[in-house]
């Protein structure tokens, strides 16, 4: 189904980035969070869908899987019959109080149990007047007009707006779950790909398929080929390898062979920041004895914390290693 | 005049001290200017003849000077003891002074100032000071004049104005220099005269071609002015010279001449003495003394006036000048712009008189001088290409170069010019064979090493300049430098890469899943997508009744009938419209009013059994149109399940309203609430009683009982709400009609407000029908408390306008108990909503969900409401959308009972169940936990629900179990959890066991603490979108491996919803806008502790005083704090807790307060 789908739509947008290319159109295509798209899928056929709040992190299909939701309910009628307002469009007050209440007010001819549906993309950063002026009118026209906001953070939705409507929580996606995607991309676009390199892509990535399917365009087109080293050139990060050979050297009470290792990405010039954030994520996946990555992960969370502080110098992470080092030691 | 301006001006603004300075300066360079030179061959060279020869003059002049006072001293000892022995001493004492160039500065600096002096006071007196009491210094400066005369006369033919004046500025920048060039100028005048008349002409050529013609004209009006006045002053000098001055006869001149360059030989080791001994033999041999001159130089030793000296002393020299005097002036003009430097030269080989004017004028000329005159020389220094011609074979002895120099400056002069003019133009480059002799010239001075070392560096010069035509030379900076420390961070980088590369490849054929959580199985392409699984509608539940019959018995105190009913009732209604497809009009059959609702529902009670499959959503719109809460909601006073008290409250309130006019309401009917008391005048209560305040959280029902009331007691609603633009003027506008009048007709509604007419469209009929034709209008502001202060001007007057003069009930729905600008309204009528108890809704929504064929697990639906904070919309939209959808759906079919409700032994018994009939269970699992990756603890951790889990998790840790005595301890624990701190109860069961565990234990804790001030530092840069998901992730990560690791405790069900009274906890009371929790800990919370005791004491104890505390109630409300009454009231609780009962269980266990 998707390679027909998909043979037909490569000629029109050959020239478009990827995440277009193969943003999703269909409920089945979305990647993860599979249980709430499923639920939204069966309102997509049966319509009378409440108020709903997708909540998650960039990258996870929060957009998509309202448009998909909007455009298999209402078909034709899309354009009549779907208000879309993201942050790049006005939503002050006055929008809310004028545009969108006569959008409300406006009658579109819809098959029983099809609402209009008023899209908010990035409602978090909607200000706090205009998501008041929305209450009531949420309410008031919920016989005709349903809302679909979607959000990094619910926290920045007001609890009214909240109670009006059934949250939804997206996380990020899993790291299989995005290599199966990239592997089917690849297929599609016939690129000679090698596991080192998609899992450097996933790595690079973090459970956010925009920016992995960004990173594989971007290592497709500057090199050809998805190896790891093609990869790590385009994103330029603290090469996890090293940092894993660094977190052994660690383990191993090394602490000469750490620093040199350290010593080299400090050299290269890669921000105290991303360095922590790389030695985190390897060690969530080193492997060691379990009890010692707990030790390791405090202190590279203690670490982190000295760094968001500002103490961003080549001593704190030297201190990391060392601290790292004892606790190997004492283990 | 302007031209004697400026060389009057430079002449006085230099002080001794800097005179001195620069002596030191300029004793020194000559050498070392001459090595420096090659190094910068770009810069226009001139010919060190004349710099040379000025820092000779220079040189000697000082050393003139020195002598003078020296002399002057001994004189007047002579003249005092009379001792021709003296003279030798003095002669000694010169020398000495030479050698010891510091003393000889110190008292040279003396006695030019004291001669300054002399000259000031005595400029009037016709004989100069010096010359008479002095004779030893005229004596000199007349053995100089003997030098010179010779080339005076020839010279003075050639010369004219300007040069003199030149000369004189020549001698007054070069008196400050050791004069060391004693007899140098007798040398230069020597070589200098005959080629002047070529030069000039050549000068003129040049000018011309330069384009001088133009700035000639201006000039020569300039030069005639000058003339004019110089004549004058020719005029008057002469006048003053015919006054005889009295010339002493050069008694020792010749002697002292000679001594002297031998002494200075001494003194100072320099390279360049050698020529000043060759030159001092030359003037020795001119015989005669030119008398006129010497009279000229006394005359001009005491000026009449300081300005005037010089020209006077020109024109006086102009006076025997020819004609050609006014072109060569015109030449030497043209030239004065850009430099000086060839007039300097000119100046000093063409005039000997001005340089025996220079010794002359010392005194007065010397101090001053300026420190821009330095700089020019050092321009005079750079060596020309002529200069090096000759002085590569004369390098040997450069004593014997200059003079050589001097001789050729005449023809050389016209060659020195031309990088001059060239100056402002883009300039050739230099003749490179030119540019090679010259630097090698300048090279041979150089040490060995040094040229060498210049030598490379031209060749690399050489070098870059043909390989980069096109770029400025670069390598100027030193290349080889660059080049090494360019290369070392490439190589670095390379070699990273290798490693890279290398290390990779190495580890990838171990591992690879190794940095990310990709199984090898992940990398298989796989087409299979997974099923589509079709969507299939819930049974229709056919026992419905009897369901609700068996949960009759549990649900205690809790209208399970009535609350069936009514549902079945709107579900049934509902149902039915969507079964008619609309073609019923919806008023007629499904009335419901009070009067025929008994019959209605004992008909339909009869059809029910048999039409049961009639209405049957239709598969159209199976899932209606509605949402829950709009189907669902209450639209009589009998149907509020929940919540009675305050919806009767205000259906008391109304109940005044609803009779026939405001006189005829009994007050019978008055809850002591709405203390209101009635006058016979309507108007002066209507102030007080028409208003009503409806506070309460969100989604407590205040907006939905006032429908639900309006529709029971017939009233129609006029609804301001926050989506209207609701400025004073127009709020006023539309509701002046409804609030002057008791009622309003229904078409007559205003404009742009809503009437509820959307939400009755179900239940149209109303019992307006029945009874009354009329219906009493109600204004209904929401959102009273929200406020736009831009765009909304006025709204808050108007409402108290409205308030004050309106006839009619106004009810104001208001969240905010804290609203400032309702504060006077709120004072007066207040019902207050709270969110229903969560008991009641559980059952509520358990029966409603079985109504909607998906009966729900009670645990699930108390939970979710837990989880939704008590919010009973959102707790339905999110259960609307999960039976909607399908209810657990096909996973429950696929997986087995979820883990969820296995292990946890405080929830409640589950539902009983039919046969046949699936309870779903998944409900507040599809809402709580992450789909994609899964996490034993909620991915932001919160660190209260953490807290509330520990107990349960430690009692479920594999690790601490086995120590711990079994059954009687857990049991006890479970049962004093309140009261009982885990930690407390497990250390003392602990103490006398194994300090494993208790090792355990602390590590534990430890972690926790870390995770939570991770957590804490991460929120307080909530603002930055990316770091605190890493301070998060961490957070997490931490304590998820440490209940995993170390507890063990893996099959414990994390509790997700919060039990709101152990929630309260003062650090939640005090906000969060608090700048860190730091702060909070240390310094906030404890003054609020403090104010709270303290106040809430005082309020206490007497009435009167406590204007604090009502500060505090009623206006700290828009400070940091949310300080109201109950939170207040509550911290003070908190506060006053562990006074009461000793152990405080909460904040002991809290990892929070393990960190702070």
């Amino acid at each position: 189904m998707p390679e027909e789908m998909e043979t037909v739509v490569v000629d029109k947008r050959n020239n478009l980035p990827w995440i277009e290319k193969y943003r999703p159109v269909k409920f089945d295509e979305i990647v993860g969070n599979e249980d709430t798209v499923a639920r939204l899928s069966v309102f997509s056929t049966q319509g009378n869908s409440p108020n709903i709040i997708i909540a998650g992190p960039p990258g996870v299909g929060k957009t998509t899987t309202i448009q998909c939701l909007a455009r298999i309910l209402l078909g034709d009628s899309y354009k009549d019959a779907v208000l879309e307002l993201n942050a790049s469009n006005e939503r002050g007050i006055d929008v809310v109080r004028n545009k969108i209440k006569m959008f409300a007010q406006q009658k579109v001819t819809l098959p029983r149990g099809r609402h209009k549906i008023v899209i908010l993309d990035e409602a978090d950063s909607m200000t706090e007047g205009a998501q008041q002026s929305l209450r009531r009118t949420m309410e008031i026209y919920s016989n005709t007009t349903r809302f679909a906001l979607a959000c990094n953070t619910s926290e920045k939705i007001i609890e009214p707006i909240q109670s009006r409507c059934a949250m939804l929580r997206f996380t990020k996606l899993s790291d299989a779950q995005v290599l199966a995607k990239l592997i089917e991309v690849c297929q599609l676009e016939k690129l000679k790909y090698d596991e080192d390199g998609l899992e450097a892509i996933v790595f690079t990535a973090q459970g956010d398929m925009r920016q992995a399917l960004n990173n594989l365009q971007s290592t497709a087109q500057g090199f050809g080929d998805i190896t790891g080293a093609n990869v790590f050139k385009v994103c330029d990060e603290p090469h996890p390898m090293l940092l894993q050979d660094m977190l052994q050297h660690c383990a191993a009470n090394d602490i000469h062979k750490a620093y040199k290792i350290l010593a080299k990405l400090w050299r290269l010039g890669y921000a105290p920041e991303d360095i922590i954030g790389n030695i985190f994520r390897v060690c969530k996946r080193l492997n060691v004895d379990e009890q010692l990555k707990l030790n390791f992960i405090r202190e590279i969370g203690i670490t982190h914390m000295k760094i968001v502080d500002g103490c961003n110098s080549l001593l704190q992470l030297t201190s990391l290693l060392a601290r790292l080092c004892m606790a190997a030691e004492s283990h | 005049m302007t031209d004697v301006n400026c060389f009057t001006s430079e002449l006085t603004t230099t002080t001794t001290t800097a005179a001195a300075a620069e002596i030191a300066t300029l004793t020194t360079p000559t050498k070392n200017v001459l090595d420096q030179s090659p190094t910068s061959p770009f810069i226009l060279r001139a010919p060190p003849s004349a710099k040379s020869k000025l820092i000779l003059q220079n040189m000697e002049e000082v050393l003139n000077t020195v002598k003078q006072k020296h002399r002057e001293k001994h004189k007047r000892k002579r003249e005092e003891k009379r001792r021709a022995a003296m003279l030798a001493e003095a002669n000694t004492e010169q020398t000495t002074t030479a050698t010891t160039t510091t003393n000889g500065r110190h008292v040279l600096r003396e006695k030019t100032s004291r001669e300054n002096g002399i000259g000031h006071t005595k400029r009037k007196s016709p004989a100069s000071p010096l010359k008479s009491s002095t004779p030893h210094a005229t004596e000199q400066q007349s053995s100089i004049m003997k030098h010179f005369a010779k080339a005076a006369a020839p010279a003075k033919s050639a010369t004219n104005v300007f040069e003199l004046m030149m000369n004189a500025r020549n001698r007054s920048l070069g008196t400050n220099a050791n004069g060391q060039a004693a007899g140098e100028p007798a040398e230069a005048e020597a070589t200098a005269s005959p080629p002047h008349s070529k030069r000039k002409q050549l000068l003129q050529e040049w000018n011309e071609r330069k384009g001088g013609a133009k700035r000639r004209l201006a000039e020569e009006a300039r030069e005639e002015y000058i003339e004019q006045q110089m004549e004058q002053r020719a005029k008057r000098l002469k006048k003053m010279l015919t006054q005889p001055a009295a010339p002493s006869g050069p008694k020792e001149a010749s002697g002292q001449e000679e001594a002297q360059p031998v002494k200075r030989l001494r003194g100072r080791p320099r390279t360049r003495r050698p020529s000043a001994d060759v030159d001092a033999q030359l003037p020795v041999s001119p015989p005669s003394v030119d008398t006129e001159t010497v009279q000229l130089l006394a005359k001009l030793c005491s000026p009449v006036k300081k300005r005037d000296s010089l020209l006077g002393y020109f024109a006086k020299l102009e006076s025997p000048q020819t004609a050609a005097e006014a072109t060569a002036k015109q030449e030497g003009e043209t030239l004065e712009t850009p430099k000086r430097r060839p007039r300097a030269k000119k100046s000093v080989s063409n005039t000997p008189a001005s340089v025996a004017e220079t010794t002359s004028t010392t005194p007065s000329g010397r101090p001053r001088r300026s420190c821009a005159t330095k700089a020019r020389y050092d321009y005079d220094l750079e060596p020309s290409p002529t200069k090096a011609k000759q002085a590569t074979p004369a390098a040997a002895d450069e004593s014997i170069e200059i003079i050589e120099l001097d001789t050729s400056n005449p023809a050389a002069t016209p060659k020195k010019l031309a990088p001059l003019f060239v100056r402002q133009l883009p300039k050739p480059s230099p003749d490179p064979t030119v540019l090679r002799a010259r630097q090698e010239f300048l090279h041979s001075g150089v040490p060995e090493k040094l040229r060498q070392e210049q030598q490379r560096q031209r060749c690399f010069e050489q070098y870059y300049e043909d390989s980069y035509e096109l770029f400025p030379r670069i390598a100027h900076v030193g290349g080889t430098r660059l080049e090494a420390s360019l290369s070392a961070p490439l190589q670095l980088r390379q070699e990273e890469k290798a490693q890279q590369q290398q290390q990779p490849a190495i580890v990838r054929k171990t591992s690879t899943g190794s940095i990310t959580s990709c199984t090898a199985a992940d990398f298989v392409p796989s087409k299979t997508k997974k099923s589509v699984s079709s969507w299939t509608p819930l049974p229709q539940l056919d026992n419905k009744r009897t369901l609700v019959k068996n949960w009759k018995s549990a649900f205690e105190r809790f209208p399970t009938f009535k609350c069936y009913n009514q549902m079945r009732e709107k579900y049934r209604h509902f149902s039915a419209i969507d079964a008619a497809q609309d073609t019923q009009p919806m008023g007629e059959s499904f009335v419901v009013t009070r009067r025929t609702r008994r019959s209605l529902e004992q008909q339909q009670e009869q059809q029910r059994e048999q039409a049961e499959e009639h209405f049957r959503p239709p598969a159209l719109a199976p899932n209606g149109e509605l949402l829950f809460t709009e189907k669902y909601k209450p639209l009589l006073f009998e149907q509020v399940l929940v919540n009675l008290t305050p919806v009767q409250e205000l259906r008391d309130f109304l109940a005044n309203w609803h009779g026939a006019g405001a006189g005829q309401r009994n007050s019978q009917t008055l809850d002591d609430n709405c203390s209101m008391d009635f006058g016979n005048d309507s108007s002066s209560m209507g102030a007080s009683c028409n208003t009503m305040v409806l506070l309460g959280p969100c989604s407590s029902g205040k907006t939905n009982a006032v429908f639900a009331l309006a529709n029971d007691m017939n009233f129609n609603v006029l609804e301001i709400n926050a989506g209207m633009r609701r400025t004073g003027k127009k709020l006023i506008q539309e509701l002046q009609e409804a609030t002057q009048s008791h009622q309003i007709r229904k078409e007559a509604k205003a404009g742009g407000q809503l009437l509820q007419k959307l939400q009755m469209n179900g239940l149209k009929a109303k019992r307006s029908q029945g009874d009354e034709d009329v219906r009493k209008s109600l204004i209904l502001i929401e959102d009273a408390d929200i406020v736009f202060d831009n765009i909304d001007a006025g709204f808050t007057d108007a409402i108290y306008t409205l308030a004050a003069s309106s006839k009619r009930p106004v009810i104001i729905v208001a969240t905010d108990p804290n609203c400032t600008h309702l504060q006077r309204l709120m004072q007066q009528n207040t019902i207050k909503f709270q969110a229903p108890n969560a008991l009641n809704i559980s059952r509520f929504l358990a029966v409603l969900s079985l109504m909607e064929n998906c009966p729900i697990e009670l645990d699930e639906l108390i939970s979710l409401y837990l989880y939704n904070h008590q919010n009973l919309r959102k707790t339905l939209m999110e259960l609307q959308f999960f039976i909607q959808s399908g209810g657990d759906g096909q996973r429950s079919r696929g997986s087995s009972q979820p883990p969820s409700t296995s292990n946890s032994p405080n929830r409640s018994p589950r539902l009983s169940t039919l046969a046949g009939v699936h309870i779903h269970q998944q409900l507040f699992e599809f809402y709580t936990t992450a789909q994609n990756v899964r996490h034993f603890v909620p991915f932001p951790v919160d660190f209260r629900l953490l807290r509330l889990n520990l107990n349960e998790l430690l009692r479920h840790s594999m690790l601490l179990q086995h120590t711990q005595s079994p059954g009687a301890s857990v049991s006890r624990r479970s049962a004093k959890r309140k009261s009982c701190s885990p930690k407390k109860a497990w250390l003392s069961t602990a103490t006398h066991n194994k300090s494993e565990p208790l090792q355990t234990l602390a590590n534990f804790y430890e972690h926790l603490s870390t995770a939570s001030l991770l957590d804490a530092s991460g929120l307080e840069r909530s603002n930055d979108r990316l770091q605190p998901h890493l301070a998060e992730q961490l957070a997490h990560t931490l304590v998820e491996c440490a209940v995993s690791t170390c507890l063990a405790s893996k099959n414990y069900a994390y509790n997700l919803f919060d039990k709101p009274t152990q929630r309260l906890n003062l650090m939640d009371q005090l906000g969060s806008s608090c700048r860190s929790s730091c702060a909070r800990a240390l310094d906030y919370e404890p003054a609020m502790r403090a104010i709270c005791r303290s106040e809430k004491q005082r309020a206490g104890l007497e009435r009167r005083s406590s204007r604090f505390y009502h500060y505090l109630r009623n206006h700290a409300v828009n400070s940091v704090t949310s300080f109201s009454t109950e939170l207040y009231e509550a911290a003070c609780q908190v506060l006053q807790e562990p006074e009461m009962e000793q152990p405080q269980p909460q904040q002991q266990s809290t990892p929070h307060d393990l960190v702070e």
